[in-house]
């Protein structure tokens, strides 16, 4: 499976400081890939969120390359992998709660973690911002604005009114969503805080993203000479990290026209 | 006429002596390759117009050393010569039609190659190379390179060598040799070959191990020449017996070299990689160290200040030095250059990156190794570089200028 990866980190329109932080680590492994995507969205209302946002993706980094990477070549199971991020998450939420005590004031943040091992998701979801998984649609006949099967995996922890109900480094971060299932080719992870999906719906990720896989299905190795081409040039696309680059930016261009005067974090991991 | 029998399929290659082209031959029903070289013209006059007694020699000796050596060896894996005629200005070679991607090819799309890959392409040709040196007298292939070699397609793990246009029979006597002078691709070509333009067994060893590294690193030589580096820095995952069999063979001294392609094939067939050594039907795999990885993309973007009550255990080896570096174009406004932030990046004596954060204070105990990338510099301008370190204890300044242009 080949991994592509990019991100988009932008303080908005309006903002001074950038209270969202992001973390992407994408590493080689012998039989596979590994990949960390982290997005924390301060809490705005509270004071200092970029230090608490940024607590919880160094501390998720420094865990990527220690323990899991443990994990990973062990090749620990999937119940032990997820309990050790839970591990993780209170662990960020002690970190939190003694960075509010030292500093005498009241901090949080979200957090939306994705991570990804040889072929295998883990999902770690506190707050408001959103994780998408994209799939090329390939055997339902393609219209043009429903290029790719789209579903939200993270519930967003809101009430009616839309105010956040859970986040981490205050009390009530004692469940945060975890969920765990096998990656396909042709997915598309999408995960951002919430300035980025202002307005965004479904259908209209679907026609953003849906064409980065291009026009031709995954071929297998051509075992003949065709039109010029070595044998063992496979015919497939990759979408590359300038194509979801673009992808990104216009996401975000879209979400600022349409009112969003909020910091934004995303990153889009691609699997082909 | 001979060349009515063989009807052009398609062109596989052109060069500066003449084409390449498959072919079908109607009597015998099966495909060649034919190679059509171009001499001097009639009346001993180039296409420019202008006779050249010399080259002329010379290529007349480069085709009849490429014929000679085709004729003289018999061997899977070396294209044998099935014809070669000569009609007017033009020498027609025809050859065994090997079909599959050149290693050029194959590293150019895909990259490095795993260990056991390259050790099974290498001993291949090690073989091969072997057989032609150990003749009498002994045949140096003398233009070993990776758009010579071909991994074949009608034969699952197998490696041909092609090209005998600059082969050099080494019976004491230098006119022996095929291609009236000295012929070398740069970035293959030992340092003796350039100094003396005397091919040797040698000067295939070097060129070997220049191919073995371009299949380990997937960095293909250049037209300026090639830089050993340390092979693991590229690729990882490479044992370090592997390392050590290609730096052996790239040895500037000769002497230091392997002696015979036999020591090659052997050392790395001890790399002990799983293709080449099966025992009872199974295969022994090598003990990889498992903790490697390559670190494909590692970005942390975040304004949170990191706060040393924080982390824990952190030891503080240099809380005092501060690092600054400054680029500026000579000729450009101060304005421009203010402000403006250069992506740098830290890696560690091992090549690995470190993580990016520039508000962070890194703990470091070998030489930090800053790099620039190249976006930050326009070609053929030249730009001071210059490296500062202040000492936060008692504010001590001390830097170094560097002048680079890239070309």
């Amino acid at each position: 499976m080949q991994i592509t990866t990019s991100s988009f980190w932008w303080k908005g329109r309006s903002a001074e400081v950038n209270q969202d932080s992001l973390s992407l680590q994408h590493v080689r492994l012998r039989d596979g890939s590994a990949v960390l995507a982290v997005v924390c969205d301060g809490i705005g209302s509270l004071s200092r969120g970029e230090d608490a946002g940024g607590i919880a993706v160094r501390h998720l980094t420094k865990w990527f390359y220690g323990e899991c990477r443990e994990l990973i070549f062990e090749k620990k199971s999937k119940e032990l992998i997820l309990l050790a991020l839970q591990r993780q998450v209170y662990q960020i939420q002690e970190l939190l709660l003694n960075f509010q005590q030292k500093e005498r004031i009241r901090s949080g943040t979200t957090m939306t973690c994705l991570l990804l091992i040889r072929r295998r998701y883990y999902i770690v979801h506190v707050g408001d911002g959103r994780l998408y998984l994209l799939r090329r649609r390939r055997l339902l006949p393609v219209i043009w604005w429903r290029k790719a099967w789209v579903k939200c995996l993270t519930m967003e922890d809101q009430d009616r009114a839309g105010r956040l109900t859970k986040c981490l480094g205050a009390e009530c971060a004692d469940r945060p969503f975890y969920d765990t299932g096998r990656i396909r080719r042709g997915s598309l992870f999408l995960l951002g805080t919430d300035g980025i999906w202002h307005g965004m719906d479904r259908k209209r990720l679907g026609q953003l993203f849906g064409n980065v896989w291009g026009r031709k299905s995954p071929g297998r190795m051509s075992g003949k000479i065709r039109d010029g081409k070595h044998p063992g040039q496979p015919d497939r696309n990759v979408c590359d990290s300038r194509q979801l680059q673009r992808r990104l930016e216009m996401m975000a261009q879209q979400s600022a026209d349409r009112g969003s005067f909020d910091n934004m974090a995303a990153i889009a991991v691609a699997v082909e | 006429m001979e060349k009515e029998r063989y009807r052009i399929i398609r062109k596989l290659a052109e060069g500066g002596s003449g084409v390449t082209s498959l072919v079908w031959d109607e009597h015998l029903s099966r495909q060649w390759v034919m190679k059509e070289i171009t001499l001097q013209g009639e009346g001993g006059q180039t296409a420019e117009g202008q006779y050249d007694a010399d080259q002329a020699e010379g290529q007349c000796q480069a085709v009849q050393a490429e014929i000679r050596a085709l004729t003289a060896v018999r061997m899977d894996g070396i294209p044998f010569l099935a014809d070669a005629w000569r009609e007017e200005n033009k020498v027609y070679l025809i050859m065994e039609y090997l079909e599959g991607m050149t290693l050029e090819q194959r590293i150019a799309t895909q990259g490095a190659m795993a260990e056991t890959e390259a050790v099974r392409i290498g001993v291949q040709l090690a073989v091969l190379l072997q057989y032609l040196h150990e003749r009498t007298p002994a045949l140096i292939h003398g233009d070993i390179k990776a758009s010579n070699v071909i991994c074949r397609k009608d034969q699952a793990d197998s490696a041909a060598l092609l090209d005998f246009g600059a082969s050099f029979v080494q019976s004491g006597e230098y006119d022996s040799s095929g291609s009236g002078g000295c012929h070398y691709t740069p970035g293959y070509a030992a340092p003796e070959l350039i100094r003396t333009g005397r091919p040797s067994i040698q000067t295939d060893i070097y060129a070997f191990g220049v191919l073995l590294y371009a299949m380990a690193s997937g960095e293909l030589p250049g037209d300026c020449g090639w830089e050993a580096t340390a092979v693991r820095q590229q690729n990882p995952f490479l044992s370090p017996q592997m390392e050590a069999v290609i730096a052996k063979c790239v040895e500037h001294d000769p002497k230091n070299r392997y002696h015979t392609m036999e020591e090659v094939r052997l050392d790395l067939l001890s790399c002990g990689e799983t293709a080449l050594c099966k025992k009872n039907g199974e295969k022994r795999h090598r003990k990889a160290d498992k903790h490697l990885y390559q670190r494909v993309t590692s970005l942390l973007c975040t304004e949170g200040k990191e706060r040393g009550v924080l982390l824990p255990a952190v030891a503080v080896l240099c809380a005092c030095t501060a690092l600054f570096l400054t680029v500026r174009a000579p000729g450009a406004e101060e304005s421009m250059a203010a402000g403006k932030t250069l992506p740098v990046n830290l890696r560690s004596q091992s090549g690995d990156r470190i993580l990016v954060d520039y508000g962070a204070v890194y703990h470091t105990g070998q030489n930090p190794l800053f790099e620039l990338p190249e976006s930050c510099f326009v070609k053929e301008r030249r730009y001071e570089v210059t490296l500062r370190q202040r000492d936060c204890v008692d504010g001590s300044i001390r830097e170094r200028t560097f002048l680079i242009c890239m070309e």
